[in-house]
């Protein structure tokens, strides 16, 4: 009872010190807009963030006439006519695209020495993002770990658009950098909005191992082009990474992959092919119906720091499924993997990793959310996590997260983790 | 009995004249176009350029003074200029620096050199199309000619509202020209009163 006191008197105590008042991040700034124009909550994009992104952190159309701090030239448009014997002219944001990100948790594990852990901040994040000129992009974040001080490059690329911009196509663009890879089922960054990362996304089959969410210097080829009537849509991409999450590596085998994906009904994935009237956004934000299904492939040589075990060469293969029905977010996915383990004691170890979530928009500021993974290794125990969640928008720009994790039978080889229920209270604030 | 002297009846003959050419109306033989351009894909709707096309048959004579396009705070100003075919145009430089004007337009190549302060160069536009401008020194500068066969043009402001006035009665094509949008035209027909015409340009 205490416990639970104890619980519901830290939630108290951060909502009253939550008031950090208005704060627009980059792309807030850039067209004096609110956050919800394209994220549910923060941090997971609708429909119409999805198109933004698609059209390289552009409006997808007539985006000039909404731009309300405008571009710094850099060389006019004009001299394009003189390419090759001009430099291609490009443009820089007028304000300095620029956002800060502060994560703030509270760690709840009842059965740990230490039950309750102050993890303030957990990190803080600074993202620069913005187009630059009409056929190139860029983005790019370094995290702040608070617990170890410890600095880091989490992502940053450059994109060229490489055909001509036409509205609701973006066939083909090249991104180079520390990049966060089409491959991801769902993305960990603009997707996910609970701390837990998703299983599929996560899961590592050896030590040092690889996973969907890890950002790594590559480079890829990605396009995307709104469907018939203005709706849905076809997504792709495929790249060759390093595949040692931006580390150097010792062997000359690149990772590769490719993904795919088609969206029947709502939002054309790259906003409208035509041009409409502009539509009142709803206060509740954008919704729609409509269902996405899409497929993957990642193939990979790692070297696992596992004794007597000299490289791991793997692949992972899969599917996803993305349904929206207005308020209701369904989605989950499959992936299933085999890893090729060589030296002393060759091995193979078969596994895989399924998720479901639902998101609901309950109010346009409280999204309750309920996920559930299963994790299978060849060589170990089914792992089970239920994560119910609740993000509450205290402000537009200010995200109280509640979040539960239940593991059932979890068991890693020799260990009993099954006292591994945990909880986290996460206050985050953007500006 | 009233005798009033003979320049009496010569003023007010001449009254009564000025009064009934002011009051009848007079046979038109010119009337305006109006209208508005909008430029979707630019920030406003501004500096396009509404013209008529080549006349068959028909050639006009370009203005006896050069038209200024000049260099203000390292802008070309205006930044869209309409002229007839054979137009000169002046460049002065109003700025403290030096400024260079040159055109990569493929029918128009010429490059006035770098100059100084209060020094004016001059060029002839006598052929018809857009020609671009552009600074060696300063590469944000860009202006546009935008030259005509006609002498029947206007340039937009911001809300996109342009006046061609004078234009005599007949059946012309319309023309817009913006630099981020695909130029238009329309076929139009002008009598005795004024002609609207809306343009919506994109990208």
């Amino acid at each position: 009872m205490r416990f639970v006191f104890r619980i519901i008197l830290w939630i108290a105590t951060i909502l009253t010190l939550t008031d950090t008042g208005w704060a627009l991040p980059i792309f807030a700034r850039r067209f004096e807009t609110s956050c919800m124009t394209c994220h549910v909550v923060i941090p997971k994009l609708n429909a119409f963030g999805i198109a933004f992104r698609n059209n390289g952190y552009k409006i997808p159309i007539n985006d000039a006439r909404l731009i309300k701090t405008p571009d710094v030239a850099l060389g006019a448009p004009a001299w394009k006519q003189l390419w090759p014997k001009a430099v291609w002219p490009g443009a820089i944001p007028g304000i300095p695209p620029i956002a800060i990100r502060v994560l703030t948790d509270v760690n709840i594990r009842p059965s740990a020495p230490v039950n309750v852990n102050f993890d303030f901040p957990n990190g803080l994040a600074a993202y620069f993002a913005g187009p630059a000129g009409d056929s190139f992009s860029f983005f790019g974040n370094v995290f702040l770990l608070g617990a170890t001080n410890t600095l880091f490059v989490d992502r940053a690329y450059g994109q060229f658009r490489l055909v001509s911009e036409t509205a609701g196509q973006n066939w083909l663009n090249l991104k180079i950098g520390r990049i966060d890879t089409r491959a991801e089922p769902f993305s960990s960054t603009y997707r996910k909005v609970t701390s837990q990362n998703y299983n599929v996304s996560d899961f590592r089959v050896v030590g040092n191992g690889f996973g969907f969410r890890d950002h790594d210097a590559g480079m890829e080829l990605w396009g995307a082009a709104t469907g018939p009537d203005n709706r849905g849509g076809l997504e792709y991409g495929a790249g060759v990474v390093q595949g040692t999450a931006g580390r150097p590596e010792n062997n000359n085998f690149k990772d590769y992959y490719w993904a795919a994906s088609y969206k029947v009904g709502g939002l054309g994935v790259v906003g409208s092919r035509v041009e409409v009237e502009p539509q009142t956004t709803p206060p509740e934000g954008y919704q729609e119906t409509s269902i996405l299904a899409g497929r993957f492939m990642y193939v990979g040589k790692g070297q696992p720091a596992l004794p007597n075990v000299l490289e791991d060469r793997f692949t992972r293969t899969g599917f996803k499924i993305d349904a929206w029905l207005k308020t209701l977010n369904v989605y989950g996915a499959f992936v299933e993997g085999e890893d090729q383990l060589r030296g002393a004691t060759p091995r193979t170890i078969d596994s895989s990793a399924i998720m479901a979530e639902a998101d609901y928009q309950l109010l346009p500021w409280v999204m309750p959310t309920f996920r559930f993974e299963k994790t299978n290794y060849s060589d170990r125990r089914n792992m089970v996590l239920l994560v119910p969640a609740v993000s509450v928008l205290v402000r537009a720009n200010v995200r109280v997260l509640v979040e539960g994790r239940f593991y059932n039978r979890l068991q890693a080889a020799g260990i009993d983790r099954t006292g591994l229920n945990e909880g986290l209270v996460r206050l985050e604030f953007l500006f | 009995m009233t005798i009033r002297p003979r320049g009496w009846w010569r003023f007010m003959y001449g009254i009564l004249l000025v009064t009934v050419l002011a009051t009848t109306p007079a046979r038109l033989d010119a009337s305006n176009i109006e209208g508005q351009v909008i430029v979707k894909s630019a920030r406003d709707n501004s500096n396009a350029v509404v013209y008529i096309d080549k006349i068959s048959g028909k050639t006009f004579t370009p203005p006896p003074t050069p038209v200024p396009l000049d260099q203000v705070n390292l802008t070309f100003v205006p930044h869209v200029l309409p002229v007839l075919v054979g137009t000169k145009v002046a460049f002065p430089n109003s700025d403290d620096i030096r400024h260079n004007v040159f055109s990569p337009t493929p029918w128009s190549k010429f490059n006035l050199g770098t100059y100084p302060k209060l020094t004016t160069k001059y060029y002839v536009f006598d052929k018809p199309g857009t020609v671009t401008l552009l600074c060696n020194v300063h590469a944000e500068m860009s202006a546009y000619v935008v030259v005509t066969e006609t002498p029947y043009f206007a340039v937009t402001d911001k809300a996109g509202n342009f006046t061609l006035k004078n234009v005599p009665p007949g059946k012309y094509v319309l023309k817009v020209w913006h630099e981020k949008a695909k130029p238009a035209s329309m076929p139009i027909v002008v009598e005795d009163r004024t002609v609207v015409a809306t343009f919506e340009l994109k990208r």
